[in-house]
């Protein structure tokens, strides 16, 4: 170990290849970025770096900051939605016998094998009007009116007079489901990895000391639990805030997020110092929300060792 | 504190885990209200499986587990009056000292004034006053026992089990634990069931003692009585050391036993009251303890007398074990207390006799 630490040019060999590919293809371009969103458009292609600060003041403008926000809102709701979800997913998992949690793993890692946007595009056929949530619902329709004409009540159409499809597609649900869908294994992962690490002599020695299920799931499981809630919040929270495919894709007018403003200026709006003004307004809002966590996390430990 | 009134009846416990395994196979046990009661056997034999059903994480797959005279085979483990210290200790991480010990009373509705008294009460009873703030990680695993152990008497349970409760501390601090565990005990005057496989730990801290052997139980008896009384030949192998003799029944007499065996020679016995009169020709085991062998001096009249050498000796401080090799082959442990010549005599010896007394020759069915 030390000898190695000796050798300072086996360290440079084996640590400038990634070194200079993090350079090239993420510090150079993100400065790039950077720089553009303080530059003004100039003819089609061309932006002059004149340092003006128009387009951050551009994206204060009420029309964006009510995107953003819903943008985060809608990231939150996506996080915590995942998170109950979840989180019983992991712990059925932790517990599932030893011989089928790897198949029960490979279920939860399946999507990834997919392309998103196929995925995204077969849950189109799902929601839709003639998608196969409607058939289902329009087969249990006629299930009950079959029964309810068997019962002799035919007559009063007590179900409506035909079946009315649910508007599932092109909204602010389809989207949050299309998320939701998408993140969960994100959550499901690093929460099923916090509870493999958790002494099963911790649940029983709750259960032993009196504590019901529901209590010692809230005070030992969750508690125990923490690291993996925390990496499994931030894995879903930061992607949620700058989807793009989703909202595109299976939401309606209504449902624009703040990365598909963005993707806008780059591609049809053309205006690239306006969307890297955005980009980076929203890795801020990340940094500072990530900032935030690790203080509270600090300020928590030091109260307790007060 | 301690009466022959049962606390725990187990009877006819059987577990079994899928087509294959018995862990714990038909036993019947009586615990008394205040006694010190150790489960001893090697490892595997099912005294973790047995504590397990006792404490309700598992149900048996037969018979019944009484507490007082209720049946309570089917009773979740958080409505057993009965607590568990974990062999890993199981002392919640995120929770303080104080938490932690406080954890069952808050779970079982006490008011708020009476867990800070009845939490520091316990906390002094395994001396850990001024503990009380410190989050887990930084106490030692001694300390953090000390914890598992507060936490489960705070809540003054009928019956405390402890599960190898000394397994992970080292040999100094173990032995100090052995003291302090009886004294607490005896001090609190509640039931312990403690399950370990160190013989010595369940000789030296137990009013009773069972002895199980894959899945089974053997012999249930106080320390001395398993010590000097051994029921068969598996207990009085795994208690304590011991020499081991084939022998046949020549004749029966009444209750004596001619027996003829190559390493003792001709012996008469009694027939002990527990076992079936052997028929003649039948093989049985005969067994001495290593430290009721004598080296040299006189012979008694009711002594047996094995000529052998000495081929190898181990030394112990007090104690010294010889290893003397019969005429026969057999090799035969003697310990002897040291004294200041004993061994440089002894080692001199080239051929010499050993001694012993014809009570101290135990007959072992097999
Ligand atoms: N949940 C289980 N499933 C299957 N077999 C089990 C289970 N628990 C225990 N066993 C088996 O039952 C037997 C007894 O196990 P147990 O843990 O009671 O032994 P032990 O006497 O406590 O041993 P040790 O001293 O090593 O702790 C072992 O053969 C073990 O493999
Ligand atoms: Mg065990």
């Amino acid at each position: 170990m030390d000898s190695w630490r000796r050798s300072p040019l086996f360290f440079w060999i084996i640590g400038l290849p990634p070194v200079g590919w993090l350079a090239i293809f993420f510090l150079l371009p993100l400065s790039l970025i950077w720089l553009i969103s303080f530059g003004e458009k100039q003819g089609i292609v061309d932006v002059a770096l004149t340092w003006t600060l128009d387009n951050y003041a551009r994206a204060m403008e009420s029309i964006y900051l009510e995107i953003l926000l819903k943008s985060i809102v809608m990231a939150v709701a996506i996080t915590v939605i995942c998170l109950v979800v979840a989180f019983p997913v992991a712990l059925l998992i932790s517990f599932a016998p030893r011989r089928v949690k790897p198949w029960l793993l490979l279920l939860i890692v399946l999507p990834f094998w997919t392309n998103l946007l196929i995925r995204t595009y077969a849950l189109i056929a799902v929601l839709r009007v003639r998608g196969y949530i409607n058939f289902s619902l329009e087969w249990l329709w006629t299930q009950a009116n079959a029964a309810l004409s068997f019962a002799g009540l035919g007559q009063y159409q007590l179900l409506g007079a035909r079946f009315e499809p649910l508007e599932l597609l092109y909204n602010n649900f389809a989207v949050a489901f299309g998320l939701v869908y998408v993140f969960l294994p994100f959550m499901v992962l690093p929460l099923y990895a916090a509870l493999e690490r958790l002494d099963r002599s911790m649940i029983e020695a709750s259960l032993d000391l009196g504590a019901g299920q529901v209590r010692t799931f809230f005070s030992v499981v969750v508690p125990m639990a923490a690291s993996g809630i925390v990496s499994g919040v931030i894995i879903t929270f930061i992607p949620a805030l700058g989807s793009f495919l989703q909202p595109e894709l299976l939401g309606g007018t209504d449902s624009q997020l703040i990365a598909n403003v963005i993707e806008r200026q780059f591609k049809s709006a053309n205006d690239w110092p306006f969307g890297a003004a955005l980009s980076f307004i929203l890795m801020y809002l990340t940094f500072f929300a990530l900032a935030l966590r690790s203080l509270l996390a600090k300020g928590k430990s030091a109260m307790e060792a007060a | 504190m301690q009466n022959d009134k049962p606390i725990l009846s187990i009877s006819g416990v059987t577990k079994r885990f899928g087509a294959s395994v018995t862990a714990v196979d038909d036993v019947s046990l009586d615990i008394r209200e205040g006694e010190f009661f150790a489960l001893l056997g090697p490892s595997g034999c099912g005294k973790t499986t047995l504590l397990r059903m006792i404490a309700g994480f598992e149900v048996p797959s037969e018979g019944a587990i009484l507490l007082e005279g209720a049946d309570i085979s089917a009773t979740p483990p958080n409505r057993r009056p009965i607590n568990m210290v974990f062999q890993s200790y199981a002392v919640f991480p995120h929770m303080s000292v104080f938490d932690n010990v406080a954890y069952g009373l808050k779970v079982a509705g006490t008011p708020r004034g009476e867990i800070r008294a009845k939490v520091e009460e316990a906390l002094s009873l395994v001396k850990l006053d001024g503990f009380a703030a410190r989050k887990p990680d930084q106490l030692s695993g001694g300390q953090r026992q000390r914890v598992a152990l507060a936490r489960a008497l705070v809540k003054r349970p009928k019956i405390l089990l402890l599960d190898e409760p000394l397994s992970a501390l080292d040999a100094k601090l173990r032995e100090a634990m052995q003291l302090e565990l009886t004294r607490l005990q005896k001090s609190v005057g509640i039931t312990f069931i403690i399950v370990t496989h160190d013989q010595g730990e369940a000789l030296s801290m137990a009013d009773r003692i069972a002895v199980m052997e894959a899945g089974r139980v053997r012999q249930v008896a106080e320390p001395e009585v398993l010590y000097s009384r051994p029921n068969c030949r598996f207990v009085a192998d795994f208690i304590g050391k011991i020499n081991l003799f084939m022998a046949r029944v020549v004749r029966a007499e009444g209750d004596l036993l001619h027996l003829e065996s190559d390493a003792l020679g001709h012996v008469d016995l009694p027939c002990p009251e527990a076992m079936a009169h052997p028929a003649p020709g039948s093989q049985i085991t005969l067994a001495v303890r290593p430290e009721n062998f004598r080296l040299g001096g006189e012979a008694g009249a009711d002594d047996l007398h094995i000529p052998g050498r000495i081929t190898d000796h181990a030394y112990f401080g007090g104690h010294s074990s010889l290893f003397v090799e019969d005429k026969a082959g057999n090799s035969i442990t003697v310990s002897v207390q040291n004294g200041p010549s004993m061994l440089s005599e002894a080692d001199k010896c080239d051929s010499l006799h050993i001694f012993c007394s014809k009570k101290d020759v135990l007959i072992l069915p097999e």
